[in-house]
């Protein structure tokens, strides 16, 4: 369900129709790491404030969820 | 239950329900029914199908199809046409399963557990183990004497915003537009300020001299005050007047004028955004109870009423203090989804949820800005917190492009 708060703009199963970047399939930890930097480095972009809203627990579950689909 | 829904139905012919009491004899399984196609009510009955498998999903909505707010001000505008908010239930039918009936829902009765939709011009009756409840706002309609069909408010996309556009199209060069702003809790909160200066840029652009005042019934601009402070003050400087603590009290629609905390105001184009309650089914329901006798309280671990744990209410109806958005409302679906699975094979709901928003809006016909707003529920209040706000540090050409992939892949989320 927490990953499933991505698909607004990455589309379901992370899959998204148009513009944004499919998010399934990846490397888990380069995504938390990511994840990671989003959340910490000063917020320039919207990704960088979302990735704000989680602890940092629940993006390690998020990016293990994700990895685990195939990719797009 | 109504007792004058009661009565009427009392004289109706039977055989109506009788067909679902047939065909609960022969499934097994759980049956949700969802009153309200938007955002809330789409979302939650893809999701259930999604997560759910062997659930049935029936979603009833008074339309054949939802026309979305999201990008709804640039229909006004003339910058997109109105098929381009167009969402049909096709893809949940024939993708997901949902069973869609579009019908007028006549009556809720929650001790039968059933709800009984008017459907063309006859009466179906649908029992359910959990209703969901999405229907959206409804208006206080304002002292004096009101007509949204002469002074649009366009908070409800369809005819609303083809109303609201043709009026624009047709303002005399050098005209006034009076845009004011309802008392919060309202309808995405960004929305009216977006309104405002998409008006004000098409001003710019097509009716030389002509100017917008906005009349903001709370004291400061209620999201992304920055961007819009600076719209106001400085994009749309000469163009845009904005009055804080100007609360509408009386409007006179056909004479084009109104009343406010600050004085008597009148223009060429009204567009009124009235204050706003729970949709008119959740109050008949008798679910409304919160202090300001407007929302339904519910308990955010599943959105189920805290006076009727098997009713869920999604969306701009609830009263969990969260934004009112198509993407407050996509967000919400899913904990309430999941709950509700969860439920149905004897599991307690995730006790961490989160909730999300994020938005763009347009804030010139070439720029847009950004929102984004996380929630974390807080065991020890039993509430959503906010943990995290902020805005865009300024509109961008490629935020303009973001807006409408945003839009295509939320649209996509909620119905297909």
């Amino acid at each position: 369900m927490l990953a499933s708060q991505c698909a607004q703009c990455h589309g379901t199963n992370g899959q998204a129709v148009s513009g944004f970047e499919s998010i399934r399939g990846k490397s888990a930890s380069d995504m938390f790491k990511l994840l990671l930097e989003m959340k910490t480095r000063p917020a320039e972009t919207i990704m960088d404030r979302q990735a704000r809203g989680y602890t940092d627990a629940q993006l390690r579950l998020i990016a293990e969820y994700l990895a685990k689909l195939p990719s797009a | 239950m109504n007792r004058r829904h009661f009565l009427h139905l009392a004289g109706l012919a039977s055989a109506s329900f009788a067909l679902p009491r047939a065909l609960r004899a022969q499934t097994a399984a759980p049956r949700v029914v969802i009153v309200g196609g938007g955002f809330a009510g789409a979302t939650a009955a893809k999701y259930l199908k999604l997560w759910g498998g062997n659930i049935d999903v029936t979603l009833i909505d008074r339309n054949a199809e939802h026309y979305a707010c999201i990008l709804s001000n640039l229909v006004v505008t003339g910058q997109i046409p109105i098929d381009r908010i167009k969402l049909g239930y096709t893809n949940l039918q024939s993708k997901r399963g949902v069973k869609f009936v579009q019908g007028e829902v006549f009556d809720v009765d929650p001790a039968a557990r059933k709800v009984v939709v008017q459907v063309g011009s006859g009466y179906s009756s649908f029992t359910y183990d959990r209703l969901i409840l999405a229907p959206g706002i409804e208006f206080v309609s304002p002292a004096g004497s009101y007509n949204a069909d002469l002074t649009p408010h366009a908070w409800k996309a369809g005819p609303q915003t083809l109303l609201l556009k043709k009026q624009l199209a047709a303002l005399p060069s050098r005209g006034m537009v009076l845009l004011s702003i309802p008392k919060s809790p309202y309808r995405c909160p960004p929305g009216p300020y977006e309104r405002a200066c998409v008006i004000a840029d098409y001003l710019k652009r097509k009716k030389p001299g002509a100017r917008i005042t906005v009349l903001d019934a709370n004291a400061t601009i209620q999201a992304e005050p920055t961007t819009f402070g600076r719209a106001f003050n400085e994009t749309y400087r000469g163009i845009l007047t904005y009055r804080p603590d100007a609360e509408v009290t009386e409007v006179y629609s056909a004479e084009k004028r109104l009343i406010t905390s600050m004085g008597p105001f009148s223009g060429a184009l009204l567009n009124v955004i009235p204050n706003q309650r729970a949709g008119h089914i959740v109050t008949e329901a008798g679910l409304v109870n919160d202090p300001s006798g407007r929302w339904a309280l519910v308990n955010p671990l599943t959105y189920g009423s805290t006076a009727n744990p098997y009713i869920h209410i999604l969306g701009d109806s609830q009263g969990t203090g969260q934004p009112k958005s198509g993407h407050m409302a996509n967000s919400q679906a899913k904990v309430c989804a999941d709950a509700i699975i969860r439920a149905f094979n004897g599991e307690s709901p995730d006790p961490d949820p989160t909730t999300s928003s994020a938005c763009f809006s347009p804030i010139t016909s070439t720029k847009a800005s950004w929102l984004s707003a996380s929630f974390q529920y807080n065991p020890t209040s039993g509430a959503m917190t906010r943990v995290d706000l902020g805005e865009a540090h300024e509109p961008t050409s490629d935020g303009f492009q973001q807006m409408y992939q945003w839009a295509d892949n939320i649209f996509a989320d909620s119905f297909a």
